[in-house]
């Protein structure tokens, strides 16, 4: 069963705020190539598909400004220290 | 027992990982922590017990981590136990969530995400798990079935030198894909603390300037040992567990 243009889009979509979360805003060729994919598709949308993209939020953001800065969590080198922590809050 | 699976993220390679790692208490009572109810985050951020099993893809160490699922349980519950509480907790996560702790039969865990990947919770559960999951089936690491790189710590009138032998350094170049130069490290006497406390303090950057390995290559090739001459063991990464002689400057 073929997919829809907005269907497609939709889990281009899904997949670009993986990438964007396993980069954590960093660039990478993966996110360039779904990016691209998507252009291709958006084209394909009618204008009603690409109206209803265009209200929701933005999806793919790393952060909230509110949530900067909260909570950062760093691993501890537990191979050097077998019985440390794994991790650590840092500030 | 504590097995952890973490994602983590290097800001310096700009790349992501999954690392698990696997824990165990031994017999005797830890002040705080009830087996038939295991307070989890405690056991996560004080008394993780000494670690038996590991499955890195990124070297630790200063590492963010971007996600994580704990486990915590008596050491020999069976594994089935376990895998089924992970598929009883995997039901009760609900996209959108960051953060869940519940405890099903004597068992603990915890699993948290962090901001951006609303919405697809469950996937990262399921790779987290798996990963977990992975390592309740054997102890040990990879890196310990290989023999490290040896680095070879000499005494010299003026202080001392570090340098590959020749068999590491042959394995080092083989990794790298191009031939080291022949490297030593020379600390002169004028450091004032002893050799060990400089290989304590230093091992990593030492390592690192011999081989020109990154940890992750010197993880894959088994870690590094810096020896005397006469064979007596200063310091490794990863720690093994053999027993460490010290000796003077």
């Amino acid at each position: 069963m073929s997919m829809s243009p907005l269907e497609r889009y939709r889990v281009y979509e899904r997949r670009l705020v993986r990438v964007r979360w396993l980069q954590q805003g960093f660039h990478s060729v993966e996110e360039d190539d779904l990016l691209q994919e998507m252009e291709e598709i958006w084209w394909q949308l009618s204008d009603e598909d690409r109206h209803l993209l265009d209200s929701e939020p933005p999806k793919s953001l790393i952060r909230t400004p509110a949530e900067v800065g909260k909570r950062v969590l760093k691993d501890k080198d537990v191979l050097a220290h077998p019985q440390s922590v794994s991790r650590t809050e840092v500030a | 027992m504590y097995l952890t699976a973490h994602r983590v993220f290097s800001t310096t390679r700009g790349r992501q990982a999954v690392n698990a790692f696997r824990y165990e208490h031994g017999q005797q009572p830890i002040a705080g922590i009830d087996w038939e109810n295991p307070n989890i985050a405690l056991i996560a951020e004080a008394h993780p017990g000494a670690l038996v099993g590991d499955n890195v893809e990124m070297a630790p160490g200063g590492n963010e981590v971007i996600s994580y699922l704990d486990v915590a349980a008596q050491d020999g519950t069976p594994n089935n136990r376990i895998t089924d509480a992970l598929r009883g907790f995997r039901q009760r996560i609900k996209p959108h969530t960051k953060t869940m702790h519940t405890t099903v039969d004597a068992i603990a865990m915890q699993f948290w995400v962090s901001a951006g990947l609303e919405g697809q919770e469950l996937d990262e559960f399921d790779e987290l798990s798996s990963r977990a999951i992975a390592l309740l089936d054997r102890r040990g690491s990879p890196w310990r079935a290989l023999p490290p790189l040896i680095a070879v710590v000499r005494l010299e009138p003026d202080g001392f030198t570090c340098s590959l032998d020749p068999e590491s350094a042959k394995r080092a170049e083989a990794s790298l894909g191009f031939a080291l130069p022949a490297e030593r490290v020379t600390v002169s006497r004028e450091v004032e603390s002893g050799i060990q406390t400089v290989i304590d303090d230093l091992m990593p950057e030492l390592a690192h300037i011999l081989t020109r390995l990154s940890a992750d290559k010197m993880l894959a090739l088994g870690g590094v040992r810096f020896v005397t001459a006469e064979g007596r063991t200063l310091g490794e990464w990863p720690a093994r567990g053999a027993d460490q002689q010290q000796i003077s400057p």
